[in-house]
């Protein structure tokens, strides 16, 4: 990539960023009107008994591989540090819910929110108040090792520094989470060389994670997230560490992840251009969410 | 079955930073190694005395006389009386002076002992040159003279020479049976051991003293444990006879040589306890070697715990392989310290008087020390790292 395309890519960023931020304000209502339109519809498509089940939980679903399985359940959510300066509220109350199969992209600018919440979906962090239920779990009371384990079992992580061990191989590191999780060393070693060849590293298993690209690393944990077959992967900024020319390649298996395989994925971004390969968007702005609708489609990279 | 897993993973990390794992052992190789060659320098110490005390040849129990010559054969025949169990086996009796040997134009001063003709097997001499006394020399007290090879090259051209002259002791004179051969060991007197002249008691309580005197007597036992027994009827019979009724009035005087060796044990034993704590303590320095190594690590490798806590590693499996790093390290620490100080105790053998002895509860000491170091230094490291949050382990550059 020249300097000429890094220039038009940080420029066109910059503008697709004003542009989020004129839609959120300019839109949110509109939003919200197309949100429920669309809710009713999909209550109209839904069969009785699920209506029933869901009927306290505001269905805001997209993308086609959506179930009617509720896999993440955010209800007045509130977090709020208390340091020697006082207390900071963090989160003020949020709520949505995620189905299994979405797609989501969680947007907002620094200080948002957004990596609080992340780590609260992720069970890394618990919420002072609210609920959250991950796959039908209420994580509230679980001691330590109790979200340890749920973290193990029904979250698939992928960071923005990709935290691979340097030291181990690919598969050594795709198999790590079925250590914690108790899988048969021979169950454990087949899954992991069918995941490696999902992200499509066959080649590179024996490899030392330090010694490949960004890009190919980042895949490494994509794999890697999915030894557990979690309920959701989580995505912190996956791409944050990588040359554009290797995001797309990164950000398509996410796609195909949900598309063929109909993960659940949850991103975390701040770059409109990573929430336009999302489904739909939730945007934090200083501890709620202001918009939560279908992702913008429109916005790419430009990756020549 | 994850217990094997976990290990592997703390034997991969502990291979991935072979430096670091290489200083850490460093610290335990030292201590276990002096540890090892100061205890064995001090057990060789000990046996090389026993063994010294053991060719000195009295196995037995010795009974002397203090100031007074009240010692007499009839004193021994009760003693013997009242053995009803057999305890005793030879009774050497002994009376000694000093006198001065002439041959021809040389002379010189030595210890003469009259001994009875058991001599030879209680005290574990045996001839070089000629032969002891015969039954019939004893019996009759005849001025015969076996001498010891110093005494034979003072006295004489060689030892071969001196069988059958003649050795003028006070104003008798005495004819060369016999030469002793050099004693073996023999270190533990200032005097030189192979220096003396052995006649027959007869003859020495006729010719020389005129008197029925002992000076002492030494008893050989059957059974070598039964030392405290014999000594208690000795002790008792004597004290019954001279009609002594405290002990410390006793005329009499008793020395086994195992109290020798007791007391020269627990002194040795002393030593190599004070040896092995100086050692120790380089141990225990190790020790907390080990343990800033392994907070260096946790902190060195906080962004991994966070990881493995995100992929669901509970607090448990975490403190259990930070343990099983350090007490590998301490392990291997130990066992690369015994070869260490297996080989410093050979060399020592090969080129000193001592015997450096390494012996099997030393070395199993030595492993349970350098596990046991892990376990008790590696605790606090691995809890530092089971308890650290995730966000900020994760966060962590």
């Amino acid at each position: 990539m020249d300097e000429k395309s890094v220039k038009n890519t940080s420029e066109k960023n910059k503008q697709l960023n004003n542009n989020v931020q004129v839609y959120d304000q300019v839109n949110c209502q509109k939003d919200l009107a197309t949100h429920r339109t669309l809710c009713a519809y999909q209550k109209s498509m839904t069969t009785d008994t699920m209506l029933a089940a869901d009927s306290k939980v505001a269905r805001s679903s997209f993308g086609p591989q959506v179930k009617d399985k509720v896999v993440i359940e955010v209800k007045d959510l509130v977090k709020t540090y208390y340091g020697q300066a006082g207390e900071t509220r963090v989160l003020k109350g949020i709520n949505f819910t995620v189905h299994e199969g979405e797609f989501v992209s969680i947007m907002g600018p620094s200080g948002s929110g957004k990596s609080t919440l992340m780590h609260i979906l992720g069970v890394l962090d618990t919420p002072t108040s609210g609920l959250y239920r991950l796959d039908g779990i209420d994580i509230k009371d679980y001691s330590e090792d109790e979200l340890a384990a749920v973290r193990g079992r029904k979250i698939g992580f992928v960071f923005q520094a990709f935290n691979l061990l340097a030291q181990k191989t690919v598969l050594e590191n795709v198999m790590l989470p079925g250590i914690y999780g108790k899988i048969p060393m021979r169950q454990r070693q087949d899954k992991a060389r069918e995941l490696v060849g999902l992200v499509r590293l066959d080649n590179r298993c024996d490899h030392l994670a330090c010694q490949l690209s960004g890009g190919q690393q980042q895949r490494v944990a994509i794999a890697r997230s999915l030894m557990m077959d979690p309920a959701i992967v989580l995505a912190d900024e996956p791409t944050g560490n990588l040359p554009t020319d290797q995001t797309d390649e990164v950000l398509s298996f996410f796609t195909k992840l949900n598309r063929e395989h109909g993960k659940t994925i949850v991103i975390i971004t701040h770059e409109p251009a990573v929430a336009s390969y999302s489904d739909r968007t939730i945007v934090l702005r200083d501890g709620v969410i202001t918009k939560d609708g279908p992702a913008n489609k429109d916005i790419h990279y430009d990756t020549n | 079955m994850i217990l094997i897993e976990i290990f592997q993973e703390a034997l991969s990390s502990l291979w991935q930073n072979k430096g670091r794992t290489f200083l850490s052992v460093l610290g335990i190789v030292i201590g276990i190694a002096s540890v090892i060659t100061m205890m064995a320098i001090g057990r060789g110490t000990q046996e090389s005395i026993a063994s010294e005390i053991s060719s000195l040849g009295t196995g037995g129990i010795s009974l002397f006389n203090r100031s007074t010559q009240k010692l007499t054969q009839d004193d021994i025949d009760v003693i013997m009386a009242n053995d009803y169990s057999g305890i005793f086996d030879q009774v050497l009796l002994e009376t000694n002076s000093s006198q001065t040997l002439v041959a021809g134009s040389e002379s010189e001063t030595a210890s003469v002992t009259g001994v009875s003709a058991n001599y030879l097997e209680v005290e574990n001499k045996k001839m070089a040159l000629g032969s002891f006394f015969s039954d019939e020399d004893f019996a009759l007290g005849q001025r015969v003279i076996a001498i010891g090879p110093t005494t034979a090259t003072n006295l004489f051209a060689s030892a071969s020479e001196a069988i059958g002259q003649r050795i003028k002791v006070g104003t008798i004179y005495f004819t060369v049976t016999g030469v002793f051969a050099e004693s073996s060991g023999g270190g533990m007197s200032f005097s030189d051991p192979d220096d003396f002249a052995i006649i027959p008691l007869s003859t020495m309580q006729n010719e020389l003293l005129g008197s029925r005197e002992i000076a002492s007597v030494t008893f050989t036992l059957t059974d070598e444990t039964k030392v405290a027994q014999a000594k208690s009827i000795i002790g008792y019979t004597m004290l019954a006879r001279h009609n002594i009724e405290n002990v410390d009035d006793a005329d009499f005087g008793m020395f086994a040589a195992t109290d020798l060796l007791e007391t020269l044990s627990s002194v040795t034993g002393m030593m190599t306890a004070l040896l092995a704590g100086i050692a120790g303590i380089s141990l225990l320095v190790g020790g907390i070697g080990i343990m800033n190594v392994m907070l260096m690590s946790v902190l060195e490798r906080t962004r991994e715990i966070g990881l493995r806590k995100a992929l669901g590693a509970q607090q448990r499996y975490l403190i259990t392989q930070f343990l099983f790093e350090a007490i590998l390290v301490t392990f291997s620490g130990g066992a690369i310290g015994f070869l260490l100080g297996w080989g410093a105790s050979s060399l020592i053998t090969h080129f000193s008087q001592i015997t450096a002895a390494v012996t099997w509860d030393v070395v199993l000491m030595a492993i349970g020390i350098s596990t046991a170091i892990g376990l008790i230094f590696g605790i606090y490291p691995a809890r530092k790292a089971a308890k650290l949050a995730p966000i900020e382990a994760l966060r962590s550059e």
